[in-house]
């Protein structure tokens, strides 16, 4: 009976994949530099390898940080999952800007405060990363970018060999993107049922969270990974897969320290990095507004949804 | 080494198809030149059937180039690009194949006074194509480094179109103030702007290698 309560994880997984894919191959397939299909596996594959192979440390952290919250059965996982779950569907419904790593910080900060639990040291780490991933990866976004755009020029002159390079430059920062974002976002789906529900071991947390993830992928990406592909500001192929690279690097950053990071927020990063070193606006309001909403609108929905159904629950 | 000599087909395949083209062009205006002041209804059939074997000659090295962009090897917008290209080099061979056989159905004959100034034309029109040659070589093959001479060679392409306008203009306001007949006015008319016409086809390939040069600056 108590695995029943991974329905959520399960479906939180889904959402994730079928929406953050996007930030891996998005501008490549958009674009037809690599094809969906060949994307859509690839990604699947690598975000699964990604949370076997590195995926532990998120669970320990995230798993410590909701204990210290009170969440310490697998009912209390259930409904804070379920909270973040509920916002997550519904926003993406909405058409609003949503992270699912803010949601899952947001629902546990609404258990704790309902079990009169919450901790804020413990919480501060998670805020600063929020801001700290788009302001990584913007500045990684602007070395890398500055360092192609002096050295790449001179060294490759042939259009073929170049295109070449680029082709090779989508594939492997998508696969590193999806690696990272397996490493990083697979706690936000699983680490709350780790030690919480009989004999949920990390191993098997990391596997299911994979596969959840990877299967979000595999059957509902096509339309997120076209519309964010289109959307994400291309001023040269170059700085479409140094965006992903850039964006990547900070996400497997954090995936090392343990806190899950919103990919999305990365790549709006990296794009404005790129836009400073061609001294242009490449990322607008819209763009901007849509992450504060996420820092601010998302943990705060989650939380409230999370206080209220475990308030109900008693 | 594969790899080495893979990555240069396009890049060779474009300059045989360019080259096809420009040799296209000098036949037809060596012909063109030879049969204007002296009609020979028999020699003009066999230019027209010679521009004709060249214009298919281009056809087939263009139709080859397309083969190869649909294996894939070149990102979308640079297949889209070449395409755009060759189609337009293409433009060149056709022309010429155009006029050289309304010459010859219309066994056009063309007073000295203004053949001059059509081979003028023609001589500027071979030195655009010849800079235009330079610069797709070097497009395909050494694009950065030579970035400043390509784009004062696509300046001098332009400037050359200017000078053959000028050159088009004179001969059309010479045409309708002489005494020939109003028809004969117009089909001399037609024919100053046709061989006009290529030089025009060279500033429209030197625009696109301009848009290609900016649209790959990192």
């Amino acid at each position: 009976m108590t695995y029943f309560y991974l329905i959520s994880a399960i479906f939180l997984g889904w959402a994730l994949g079928a929406n953050d894919s996007a930030n891996c191959f998005g501008t490549a397939v958009a674009t037809r530099v690599v094809r969906y299909r060949h994307a859509v596996l690839l990604t699947a594959g690598l975000v699964l390898a990604g949370a076997l192979m590195e995926g532990g440390a998120g669970m320990e952290k995230l798993g410590s940080y909701a204990a210290l919250n009170g969440i310490v059965s697998g009912r209390d996982s259930f409904l804070v999952m379920s909270a973040a779950a509920i916002t997550v569907g519904s926003l993406t419904f909405l058409k609003l800007p949503i992270s699912t790593s803010q949601a899952v910080i947001g629902a546990i900060i609404g258990s704790g405060i309902s079990e009169g639990r919450f901790v804020l040291v413990e919480t501060l780490p998670f805020f600063g990363a929020w801001f700290a991933t788009p302001l990584g990866a913007m500045v990684i976004g602007y070395v890398l970018f500055k360092f192609m755009s002096e050295h790449l020029q001179k060294r490759i002159n042939n259009i073929e060999l170049f295109d070449k390079f680029i082709k090779i430059g989508f594939i492997l920062s998508g696969a590193f993107s999806a690696y990272a974002l397996g490493a990083n976002n697979v706690a936000n789906i699983t680490a709350l049922f780790v030690g919480r529900i009989d004999s949920f071991s990390i191993r098997q947390a990391v596997i299911l969270g994979g596969i959840s993830i990877a299967l979000g992928v595999l059957t509902y990406s096509k339309h997120v990974m076209m519309t964010v592909g289109k959307g994400i500001v291309l001023l040269n192929p170059v700085s479409g897969f140094v965006s992903v690279l850039s964006a990547a690097l900070v996400v497997y950053f954090y995936a090392q320290v343990g806190i899950p990071v919103s990919t999305s927020q990365a790549i709006v990063g990296a794009v404005l990095g790129i836009g400073i070193v061609k001294g242009i606006q490449t990322v607008n309001v819209k763009m901007i507004r849509n992450i504060v909403l996420a820092w601010f609108g998302t943990p705060t929905i989650a939380g409230l949804i999370s206080f209220l159904l475990l308030k109900i629950a008693g | 080494m594969v790899f080495f000599t893979k990555h240069l087909k396009i890049h060779d395949q474009i300059l045989e198809h360019l080259d096809k083209c420009i040799f296209c062009h000098e036949s037809f205006t060596k012909h063109v030149e030879d049969i204007l002041g002296d009609w020979d209804e028999q020699k003009a059939l066999e230019y027209v059937k010679n521009i004709s074997a060249i214009e298919t000659e281009a056809d087939e090295i263009r139709r080859r180039i397309i083969m190869e962009l649909l294996k894939g090897n070149l990102l979308p917008q640079s297949r889209l690009d070449v395409l755009h290209l060759i189609e337009k080099i293409d433009e060149i061979a056709n022309e010429s194949e155009e006029i050289m056989r309304d010459v010859y159905l219309q066994a056009l004959v063309v007073e000295d006074v203004y053949l001059d100034r059509l081979s003028k034309i023609n001589e500027e029109t071979r030195t655009q194509l010849k800079m235009l040659r330079l610069v797709v070589d070097k497009i395909f093959s050494n694009i950065w480094s030579e970035n400043k001479k390509l784009n004062e060679l696509l300046i001098k392409v332009d400037a050359n179109e200017s000078r053959i306008d000028i050159i088009e203009q004179s001969i059309i306001k010479d045409i309708y103030r002489s005494e020939i007949s109003l028809a004969e006015k117009n089909q001399l008319r037609y024919f100053a702007v046709k061989f006009a016409d290529i030089s025009d086809i060279a500033e429209d390939i030197s625009d696109l290698l301009e848009r290609i040069m900016i649209s790959r600056k990192v």
